[in-house]
């Protein structure tokens, strides 16, 4: 892995970062995809040695100090996302692309199920229908990445 | 990548799976819960919350940037026609408030309504603040603005939003330069109200919906309440002054069997699209607690009437 490939990683978890807070039109606002998750998913089965829970963990805690959710949330469902996506690793890359597109669906929705949760004991929570919206515009752009930038 | 550098890829981060990584999540997942406790419970916190957010001030100018892009665009594509009829009919709006105003002031002495709309008037004229949105909510599912105000010009947490049209919610955080505002739709906001034609009181619980409307349950089952009744702010929480405008009643559902009436309510401040806002000193704020965090949240705002 050389040094530029490493940097490319981090821009584009900065650029994930940027792209949760920038408006989106009213009608696409709805349908804001995850973008941090996304990102995270991508750079675990395209770049591994990247994907460290600290990294995931920093991400997560300027993620919550930029959307304005309680500190330390994103922190930990972004963690528990590299978690669960790092030990599926082998599986995902090893599956047809199909298989791989419902076991990246399944991280996202323990990945935003779980922010709910414990966005909900803190007085944080989004509407359901809000975090159906955005698993489903995630899933759209992971299936965009699997199918155009095969990992 | 050639085969081989992806094994070797893979081996290296085999080495580091197992017990190790495990534990170091779990290590982080519980930090965060502290941190999570912690900002929960220590008010003090936040302050420090405001420091990161001062960090991240040329994120939001960044971001505004953009954002502005955005509007700019839309605002092209918006054909000028359109433009025109909306200022025509905002001429005529205009019009027809002129004469509400007169007749207003003919009604003065005796409209009990009118009169605690003319104190609200005397009160805004004084020491009030505007301030203006900036873009980035970047959670749709929860109504919220941030305010180019803060505690440094006089923004506190529970004072008083209001905009152009009536009621629009409460600051919920303070940090130096900016504050963030909850809307009245927000599902966590709750605002004791009263019937203006009636006087009747009630509770308009935010939806959370996109169209921003607001729902009073549990009003009695015969209670005289229609569509179109004018619903303004009853001053019982003693966060907002009273008689405030909040919206007009859109429709009343009392189906048979229930025992309560419920009504849903179009807010008439323009919820979608704020831009210059109102922050109000509360009659009711203590004196001498500048910053001081937590007077007054949503829920009791709604115990207090």
């Amino acid at each position: 892995m050389t040094e530029g490939a490493v940097m490319r990683n981090y821009a584009l978890l900065g650029a994930a970062l940027l792209m949760s807070v920038v408006p989106l039109p009213q009608l696409l606002g709805l349908w804001q995809p995850p973008w941090l998750a996304v990102a995270l998913i991508w750079l675990v089965l395209a770049a591994p040695e990247d994907a460290r829970l600290t990294v995931a963990a920093a991400a997560g805690l300027l993620q919550d100090l930029l959307v304005g959710s309680p500190l330390g949330l994103h922190a930990l469902t972004a963690t528990v996302l590299v978690f669960l996506a790092g030990n599926m690793r082998q599986r995902i890359v090893t599956s047809p692309p199909w298989l791989r597109f419902f076991l990246a669906m399944l991280i996202m929705t323990a990945y935003l199920g779980l922010a709910a949760l414990i966005g909900g004991w803190f007085d944080y929570a989004g509407s359901w229908a809000g975090i159906a919206n955005s698993l489903m515009s995630g899933g759209v752009l992971i299936l965009i990445a699997f199918l155009f930038l095969k990992v | 990548m050639t085969q081989e550098t992806a094994t070797l890829t893979t081996d290296r981060f085999r080495r580091r799976k197992g017990p190790a990584r495990a534990g170091q999540c779990l290590l982080i997942c519980l930090l965060s819960f502290g941190l999570l406790v912690v900002e929960a419970n220590i008010p003090a916190v936040q302050k420090v919350r405001g420091i990161g957010e001062l960090m991240l001030v040329p994120v939001q100018a960044a971001v505004r940037l953009v954002s502005g892009g955005f509007r700019g665009v839309q605002g092209y594509f918006r054909d000028q026609s359109s433009l025109m009829s909306e200022n025509q009919e905002m001429r005529t709006q205009l019009l027809r408030q002129e004469v509400d105003l007169q007749q207003m002031a003919s009604l003065k002495s005796e409209n009990e309504v009118l009169r605690s709309l003319h104190e609200l008037n005397a009160q805004l004229g004084s020491e009030n603040l505007t301030a203006e949105t900036l873009p980035g909510n970047p959670d749709p599912s929860r109504h919220r603005v941030t305010l180019n105000k803060g505690s440094r010009q006089g923004a506190y947490v529970g004072q008083p939003v209001v905009g152009s049209g009536g009621v629009v919610g409460q600051v919920t955080r303070d940090y130096l330069v900016t504050s963030e505002a909850l809307l009245i739709s927000d599902a966590s906001h709750a605002l004791p109200v009263m019937f203006e034609r009636t006087g009747l009181q009630a509770i308009a619980l935010g939806t959370g919906r996109r169209d921003h409307r607001l729902l009073l349950p549990f009003m009695p089952f015969h209670a005289d309440v229609i569509r179109g009744d004018t619903v303004v702010s009853s001053g019982a929480g003693g966060l907002f002054p009273a008689g405030l405008r909040v919206g007009v009643v859109e429709n009343v559902r009392n189906s048979s069997g229930e025992a309560f009436l419920e009504a849903f309510v179009s807010p008439s401040a323009n919820l979608e699209s704020l831009r210059q806002v109102l922050l109000l000193r509360s009659q009711a704020r203590p004196p001498g607690r500048e910053t001081a965090p937590g007077a007054e949240l949503p829920g009791a705002a709604a115990a207090g009437s």
